[in-house]
């Protein structure tokens, strides 16, 4: 395994619910680069970021961080990873009944001794770097979908992570705050030496942020690469993925039919019996 | 953290800092700093980071707190021999006007 990596992945499956959303992926994630696993929505992306987090136990397959499986962490090794890493999860995952401070402040509370007084310091650096210092008494309830991604941001940054999980940062953001989230991620990855995972469907925002692209396709990996490689392939679905255009649902109309009668459905039976038909 | 005092001159001070100085081991570089603000009465102090590789958020708030002490009693603070990391962190907290680095 190569030491550039931060984390590697090899042949993961994953269920949901009894059915497979992940088939045999397998990709590394490079130490300092920002890393955008993209594809369409429910195509599994966001599972895969569960068990990058060490939310979803590895069924079949194997997470290594830094060389080390993650599936042979005690609960001590989780938590010494988890101290590790931020998340921003799409909604931002804040607590409503905390100020957007008191939000900051929580990390910093459970897992260090530091004094009131530097985490209130270290709450109000944060919140300036997402441009939020004038809100820091706010409650959730009174901040905007952007303003609270941004906090959730803050929060996410607070314990100075190593490695920064993004779900979906552009969803619900207007494009403006968007591009301004896009280029705090790249300040956090070229000051901090960060390493940074991003899912999101957003193409605009993967190419601009990425240094290395992930994409996925109903639960399967279709290409791995920078974005001018993805750019320039030539397998069809990364293609028509890149052309945003949609793809023919296969749809299983006797399986529809059965859920939706409460029995099984044959196709073709309807013009047989001739019951119910629309004419 | 190994944390050395000088009195370099009767109202000159320089605390040399060894090792990283994050959320680990801010709670005691605090305690050591504040204490020298308040008790040895230097106008100036003097703070070395030549043998600190790495600097945190929480080491950046401390250093505001000893500033702002500083600050009261009329003093001055100095950072020396930053690194490239710690003066990148300064300056992502957008405090480096104030820490002149």
């Amino acid at each position: 395994m190569s030491s550039h990596n931060m984390i590697e992945i090899r042949g993961l499956d994953s269920h949901y619910k009894g059915r497979q959303v992940l088939f045999n992926i397998g990709f590394a994630i490079p130490h300092k680069k920002v890393t955008v696993i993209m594809g369409r929505s429910g195509c599994g992306k966001t599972t895969l970021l569960r068990h990058l987090i060490g939310l979803k136990p590895s069924e079949s397959g194997r997470v290594f961080v830094e060389g080390q499986d993650m599936g042979s962490f005690d609960e001590k090794g989780m938590a010494n990873y988890r101290r590790r890493i931020g998340v921003l999860f799409q909604s931002g995952a804040l607590f409503n009944s905390l100020t957007v401070s008191q939000n900051i402040a929580v990390p910093l509370k459970v897992h260090t001794r530091l004094s009131d007084e530097t985490i209130r310091i270290m709450s109000l650096i944060k919140l300036h770097l997402v441009g939020l210092a004038d809100f820091l008494d706010y409650m959730p309830s009174q901040l905007s979908g952007g303003m609270r991604k941004r906090a959730g941001l803050a929060r996410a940054l607070a314990m100075d992570p190593e490695i920064l999980f993004v779900d979906e940062p552009s969803s619900g953001l207007d494009p403006i705050t968007a591009a301004g989230l896009d280029d705090l991620i790249l300040e956090l990855r070229e000051t901090l030496g960060m390493t940074i995972i991003v899912v999101t469907h957003e193409l605009e925002s993967a190419v601009k942020i990425a240094d290395q692209m992930v994409v996925m396709d109903r639960g399967n990996l279709l290409a791995v690469g920078t974005p001018d490689e993805i750019r320039s392939s030539q397998d069809e679905t990364v293609l028509r993925f890149l052309r945003r255009e949609a793809e023919e649902q296969q749809v299983n109309t006797e399986s529809y039919l059965s859920r939706l009668l409460g029995r099984q459905y044959k196709a073709g039976e309807n013009s047989t019996r001739r019951q119910g038909g629309v004419r | 953290m190994p944390l050395r005092f000088y009195q370099t001159e009767p109202h000159q001070a320089l605390v040399k800092l060894e090792g990283n100085f994050d959320s680990d081991t801010a709670p005691e570089i605090r305690k050591s700093l504040i204490k020298i603000v308040k008790n040895k009465g230097s106008e100036s102090l003097k703070i070395d980071f030549s043998e600190v590789p790495n600097l945190g958020t929480a080491g950046v708030a401390v250093l505001v707190e000893v500033l702002r002490a500083m600050t009261r009693k009329g003093g001055a603070l100095e950072l020396v021999g930053l690194n490239d990391n710690a003066r990148q962190m300064i300056r992502l907290a957008r405090l480096g006007e104030i820490f002149q680095t």
